[in-house]
Parts: C-alpha cells; sequence; structure tokens
C-alpha cells in the first residue's frame, strides 16, 4: 500500500491514524448510539451535553461563501450529533456572524445552548456589543452571557443581572484564559451569583485543579473548558506516540478522545467547548461524550501514560 | 503574553481575504505596482516638478490600506484591525505634512549605502516580496502587491525614506518600524515566513536613517 506524505495530513489526522493503528480499541455499535452524556448546571437542574463547541478562529471565516458552507455543515453536524452548547465572543471577529448565518439555515437547532460574551470596556459599550450580538446570531435570547477574559466585569454584572431578571440572558458567566487571574476568578466565583466559569483545562495544564475546578464544585457554578487540546498543542506534544492499549476500557480510538475525555470526567466540568472546522474531527469528539469516561483511578492512569511520555 | 490570543483567523481564512481584497481592488495593482517603479525613477532621474509626488503616492497608499484594507475590511475578521486603521491613517497624514505641504521628503540618489538599501528595499517591495510569498504557498490569488496590503508597502515606506535627499523626521520611521514587528508577528503565527522580510528591513533600514546627515 502507498503511504500518504505526511504533509497532506494535519496534525490531528495524523494523530488518528497513528492512534487507530496502535490502539485495540473497540469499535461501537452504529446501529445502538447512545445519547450524548449530559450534565446539570448547578443553579437550576437544566442538563447540556457534555461535549459542546467552541469557535475562537475556526468560524472566523469572514464572508467567503464557501467557508461558510464548509462551517455550515459542521454545525450541522454538531446538532446531528445531538450538541448544544456553542460558545463565542465578539473577540472572535465575524465567527458570531458566521454562527447565525449557519444557525439560520439548519432546521434542528432546539438543542442549541447559545454562549456568548461580553468584551469591552464601559458599561455603555457592554450593551451595545451584547446588543449587536443578539443580531448577529439571530437569537432573541441568550442561554449564557459570558464576562470575556475578566474585562470591565463590575459593569458588565450590573447589566446581566438586571437582563437575567427581565429574561434576555437565561444563565451570567465569567470567563478566563489560560492561567490569567484565577484569583480574581476565584474571588468572583466567591462573591458574585454567577451560573458559569469558563476556563481553560487540558491534560498539561491541570492549574485548575488546585483551586477552580474544587470551588466550582463546592459554590454550585456550572464549569465551561475552553482549549481541552491545548489549542492543538496536546497534538503536537504525543505525536508519532502510540495511544495505550487499556484506551480501549474507556472507549478511545484516538488521542483527541483520550484527551477529551479525560477534561469531560472530571466531576467538576459542566461541558467542554472543544473548536474543529472539520466534521469528521467533530463527530470524533461528539463520540468522547457518549461512550464510557474514566474514573478517578483511570484518569490517574491516563495521568501518568502522559507523563512517562 | 500568549501572542496566539491576538490572532482569530486562521492562514487559510486570512489567505482567503488578501484574495477577496486582491479582487475587489484590481486592476489597481498595475497602477500601485507603475508608481512604485515610479520612486526608483524620480529617485534616478530627481526633478523639481515632480519633488512631492513620492510623498503623496507613498500618503496615498498608506491611507488607502488604514481606510480600505484594515477599516473597511480586514476588521471584521480582527478587531485589532482598528488600530492598524488609526496608524495607517496616521502616517499617512504624517507623509502628507511633512513631504506634501512641507516639501521635505524629495528623492535623490547619491551612490551612498543608504540610496543602494533604498533601491534594494524598493525593487524588494515590487518584486522580491511578492515572489517570496508565492514561493511560500500563498497562491496567486492572494500574492501581496505595492500599495494594495501592508506588508510590501511597509517596505517600500523604508525605501523611500532611506532615498530622501535629507534625513526624514524620526517621527516618520516610528510606525513603519512597529508595523513591520506586528506584520512578521502575526505571519509567523499564522505560517508566512515571508513577512519575516519586514522586521529586518526595519533594523537594516533604520540605522543608514538615524546615521544620515541631515
Amino acid at each position: 500500500m502507498r503511504s500518504l506524505p505526511i504533509d497532506i495530513l494535519d496534525r490531528r489526522g495524523f494523530l488518528t491514524s497513528a492512534a487507530a493503528c496502535c490502539a485495540v480499541a473497540a469499535t461501537p455499535s452504529l446501529a445502538a448510539t447512545p445519547a450524548i452524556a449530559k450534565r446539570p448546571i448547578p443553579s437550576t437542574g437544566e442538563v447540556v451535553p457534555i461535549v459542546g463547541m467552541g469557535s475562537w478562529i475556526t468560524m472566523n471565516v469572514g464572508d467567503d461563501p464557501t467557508l461558510r458552507a464548509a462551517r455550515l455543515k459542521v454545525v450541522q453536524a454538531f446538532f446531528d450529533e445531538g450538541g448544544g452548547m456553542i460558545d463565542s465572543s465578539p473577540m472572535y471577529g465575524s465567527s458570531e456572524e458566521v454562527i447565525g448565518h449557519s444557525l439560520a439555515k439548519i432546521p434542528n437547532t432546539k438543542q442549541l445552548f447559545a454562549a456568548t460574551k461580553v468584551w469591552t470596556l464601559s458599561q455603555w459599550m457592554g450593551v451595545r456589543q451584547m446588543n449587536n450580538s443578539f443580531d448577529l446570531w439571530r437569537v432573541k435570547r441568550f442561554d449564557l452571557m459570558q464576562i470575556h477574559n475578566l474585562v470591565d466585569w463590575e459593569a458588565h454584572l450590573e447589566t446581566l443581572l438586571e437582563w437575567k431578571q427581565e429574561g434576555r440572558v437565561r444563565y451570567i458567566g465569567v470567563t478566563t484564559s489560560h492561567g490569567r487571574r484565577h484569583d480574581d476568578l476565584a474571588e468572583i466565583m466567591k462573591t458574585r451569583p454567577i451560573d458559569f466559569v469558563q476556563f481553560t483545562y487540558n491534560m498539561i495544564d491541570r492549574e485548575a485543579e488546585d483551586v477552580l475546578l474544587p470551588l466550582a464544585k463546592e459554590r454550585g457554578i456550572a464549569v465551561i473548558i475552553n482549549r481541552p487540546f491545548q489549542r492543538g498543542g496536546l497534538f503536537d506534544e504525543f505525536k508519532n506516540k502510540p495511544l495505550p492499549n487499556w484506551a480501549s476500557a474507556i472507549d478511545c480510538q484516538s488521542w483527541a478522545q483520550f484527551f477529551l475525555k479525560f477534561v469531560i470526567s472530571h466531576p467538576a466540568v459542566t461541558c467542554a467547548i472543544p473548536a474543529t472546522t472539520r466534521v469528521d474531527h467533530l463527530r470524533e469528539n461528539m463520540a468522547a461524550g457518549r461512550s464510557k469516561l474514566p474514573d478517578s483511578d483511570m484518569r490517574a492512569r491516563m495521568l501518568r501514560y502522559i507523563d512517562a511520555l | 503574553m500568549d501572542l496566539g490570543n491576538l490572532i482569530p483567523f486562521s492562514r487559510e481564512v486570512f489567505l482567503d481575504f488578501v484574495a477577496q481584497y486582491n479582487a475587489l481592488l484590481w486592476p489597481a495593482h498595475i497602477a500601485t505596482l507603475m508608481l512604485g517603479v515610479m520612486l526608483i525613477y524620480l529617485v534616478l532621474r530627481p526633478s523639481k516638478r515632480w519633488e512631492r509626488l513620492p510623498a503623496l503616492f507613498v500618503a496615498t497608499v498608506w491611507i488607502g490600506i488604514g481606510v480600505g484594507y484594515f477599516g473597511l475590511h480586514f476588521s471584521s475578521l480582527n478587531w485589532a484591525a482598528w488600530l492598524s486603521a488609526f496608524f495607517f491613517i496616521l502616517q499617512g497624514a504624517l507623509l502628507v505634512w511633512v513631504g506634501v505641504v512641507r516639501n521635505r521628503l524629495g528623492l535623490e540618489f547619491d551612490g551612498s549605502l543608504s540610496g543602494w538599501t533604498g533601491i534594494v528595499f524598493l525593487v524588494t517591495a515590487i518584486a522580491v516580496y511578492p515572489l517570496l510569498s508565492l514561493a511560500t504557498g500563498t497562491g496567486l490569488a492572494a500574492i501581496p502587491t505595492v500599495g494594495i496590503v501592508p506588508g510590501p508597502t511597509v517596505l517600500m515606506t523604508w525605501g523611500f525614506l532611506l532615498m530622501t535627499a535629507a534625513r526624514p523626521p524620526l517621527a516618520l520611521t516610528l510606525i513603519p518600524f512597529i508595523m513591520a514587528f506586528i506584520g512578521a508577528a502575526a505571519g509567523w503565527l499564522i505560517g508566512l515566513p515571508a513577512d519575516l522580510v519586514l522586521p529586518l528591513a526595519a533594523i537594516v533600514g533604520l540605522w543608514p536613517v538615524l546615521a544620515r546627515r541631515r
């Protein structure tokens, strides 16, 4: 058989192929596809699918019709696979507009859990920006509005608490990027009535295990995890490394599922939001949420394996 | 600070954007390329009559890129484009003031290292940089053209500043210097290695500009 040149495969594609060769994985029956796991939002008990979809870079395609059509297929596949939460931000260029464009063309968006952010200085600018997000997404109500990277968070929180009362947003959250302002976020979690937090957590970046994840559990705050693949860094890091044979015990068929299952199996995590431009990767991500998740012993084993590589 | 946080688009999307922008402005590329060649002609054959023309051309493309490229188009992909738009328009305004209104940016080729470096930069902006981009996978539709997109325009401006008869005010070097590094950082992050020419030109060009006698 002729081998494919490496440069025509992307890094994840390569890993998927390698993992398929190396893992002794049980192939799940397509005929009996189980539903994706859901986790409750502690403040209400409402459940959301454990794997959502981020939009950083991937949905920022401007008004190019070809690229928009490609992203529409990804969003369509997301709902076909039982997805719910789509997360975006005004910081992500045209992403909100592209998501809105896709949602308008897809009939089965009943499960949509629309989550975006406010990311600007001053309350007045925040109101303007959030109103613009309603137009871009073409929704009348956001399920979740988050304060992005804690920017002017006190001013925006005041607005959001009012809007929650009025029913314009259902839940309120605060986000931060990897490693930034965890102390400030923890303080907000302790003192303010927020429903969600969003931060980075993956097999390499595990600072959140120290304070944020236990605190969220204790305070009854839902947790969204961004960068579950460390923005692709995990694929780079473990390129050419074999998936362990025992990964089949938790239904892992690829590194992507290995990484994602580690994140979503943390008991404090409500939803992880990997971003992708490819339908096959999206299906692979969603499959991680509908098969067996590792218990605490297996999670420790997964970490030991990664650390040893 | 994670620079990746500042680039919310992929290489594929960026090149697609440039291709669309090129298509929108075509055939203005022919005019800007001819004006770029005209700069070389005017430095080799200086004319009192056309003394202000080079500065007017360079100022016009800075303002055009600030308004058109960054303000009207690229801002849909990247919020930071508004900052670039501001600085490009500011640089254009400075060039108008110093070169057109005060007529302090007339060209002259004195055979010095500075002059030759300027010629090399101009040729690079007009021909080498686009070819380098093509060679590194940009594709013909997204080819960066001087006066149309920022990269080669910044490069051309360094060439222009090196060939003025009198040393240009240092304020005119500040924005091209910063933009060279920002452009290269963005290009590097999304996989456009040709943009590394920009900071190289800024570093090589700054010293002759500073060292020249007024």
